[in-house]
């Protein structure tokens, strides 16, 4: 159920920045599945993220017009780079959650910048880069935390629902 | 020790194969394919309904606000605009019983054994309906057909599938619109008074090359062209010290923002497309 879960969530987030959100323009558009890849790592288990992680990176990828392999690279590095860091700092901080988004966005924004700059076989102008790579750190670092708390709620109400559906079906079980 | 070793190999491994894709416009083994077959529906059916609510926004609001403004106004102005029809109406009657007299003019027109109308002209009213391009289909869709509007060209199908194609445009940021992170080509961008760029395939300049390799599409993709199709015009011009070559930017003629309806040609002049088999 829970894999579920987070594949809808997945494709959700996809399917609503490259429609509603395109015409907002780069500045602000920053990857929505970034905050949810911080999230995994902070909340979930590696086994339950990774497949999650790789089908959202290859969707990613597929339909975007990036060098191809670049979202997947980043969801699993920014996954590995956050279970790292969680060893060393506090989860429940206030602080250090929109901290881990922010750093999250910038690593995914830099990360795409550096492949649009050098990978691609026609470069971009690196001046362009500066101000999206800062306008979408600032709108991360802003509504990242947000989509967080969302996620975690959504995670919550179907562990509510799993539950709920085990005691009906079977109510000696203890779950 | 061995553990920062690891993850150095991995990055280096990493940008190595991102750097072999890099190369190439499409994406390997039909993953892209695949990607568009399971995204665009959602993608179509939620801008569906984006679009519809925005409408139905639009009529709840302004609509019909304006047209209960419009009706209290005509409401007003029906008293006095009556009663001046009702005094034009005898004067109007006459004239036109004697024009109907001299043109021996019928209520019904006779038909024919093969329900046509006997004599005189006929008047087609034309009706007003969407344009009829928004209902045709075109199957057979396929990768390196050019895309094109009347205003100039729009871009290259790089990936096509049964009933959905992904479209490279010429311009990079809507092209890369899922693709986040992406750089503002348009940042550069200077509009004015610039020098048309056409395509003309018979004299094939090195000005239209550059323009087109902006897109970073094989040859035989550019070639695909037809002939006399506007690309944009050189709104900047960045002059090196030396050296014979100059940066340009090129601003597309196309109004990629009120994009709805193009036009694929199906069959392109260069028949050897790469990424076919």
């Amino acid at each position: 159920m829970i894999y579920g879960y987070h594949l809808i969530v997945c494709l959700f987030l996809i399917v609503f920045q490259s429609t509603i959100l395109a015409g907002a323009g780069p500045s602000f558009l920053y990857d929505l599945i970034a905050p949810f890849v911080v999230y995994l790592g902070v909340h979930r288990l590696t086994r339950e993220a990774i497949p999650v992680l790789i089908l959202g990176g290859l969707a990613m990828d597929g339909i975007s017009g990036c060098v191809f392999g670049v979202h997947l690279s980043v969801y699993l590095w920014m996954f590995f780079g956050v279970r790292w860091a969680i060893q060393f700092l506090h989860v429940g901080n206030v602080i250090f959650l929109p901290l881990l988004v922010t750093a999250g966005v910038l690593f995914e924004s830099l990360v795409v910048a550096f492949s649009a700059v050098v990978l691609e076989s026609s470069p971009w102008p690196v001046e362009s880069i500066f101000s999206v790579v800062s306008g979408q750190m600032l709108w991360g670092g802003i509504t990242g935390p947000f989509l967080m708390m969302l996620f975690i709620r959504g995670q919550k109400s179907v562990d509510r629902a799993r539950k709920s559906f085990v005691q009906k079906k079977d109510p000696l079980r203890i779950p | 020790m061995i553990l920062v070793a690891l993850v150095i190999v991995l990055v280096a491994v990493n940008i190595i194969l991102l750097t072999i894709t890099g190369k190439h416009a499409e994406t390997p083994s039909g993953l892209g394919r695949l990607a568009l077959v399971i995204v665009s529906p959602f993608q179509k059916q939620l801008t569906a309904f984006f679009q519809f609510c925005k409408e139905l926004y639009g009529i709840n609001t302004s609509f019909l606000v304006s047209k209960a403004e419009e009706n209290e106004r005509l409401k007003d102005g029906s008293g006095s605009k009556l009663a001046t029809a009702q005094s034009l109406q005898p004067k109007l009657s006459w004239p036109t019983n004697r024009l109907r007299h001299l043109i021996d003019f019928e209520d019904e027109v006779p038909l024919t054994d093969d329900r046509r109308p006997s004599g005189g002209p006929r008047i087609h009213l034309p009706g007003r309906r969407p344009s009829p391009w928004a209902r045709e289909l075109v199957n057979g869709v396929r990768q390196g057909a050019p895309v094109l509007v009347p205003e100039g060209i729009v871009g290259v199908v790089v990936e096509a599938s049964a009933r959905y194609a992904k479209v490279l445009l010429a311009d990079r940021s809507q092209q890369c619109r899922g693709c986040v992170g992406a750089a503002n080509p348009r940042a550069g961008h200077s509009q004015g008074a610039g020098v048309p760029i056409t395509v003309c395939l018979t004299t094939f300049c090195a000005s239209m090359k550059s323009a087109l390799a902006i897109w970073s599409l094989p040859p035989a993709w550019m070639a695909c062209f037809p002939k006399g199709f506007r690309v944009g015009r050189i709104s900047e011009i960045v002059r090196q010290n030396a050296g014979i070559f100059q940066k340009v930017s090129v601003t597309p003629y196309v109004d990629f923002e009120i994009l709805e309806e193009v036009f694929v040609v199906s069959e392109p002049a260069s028949e050897d497309l790469p990424g076919e088999s």
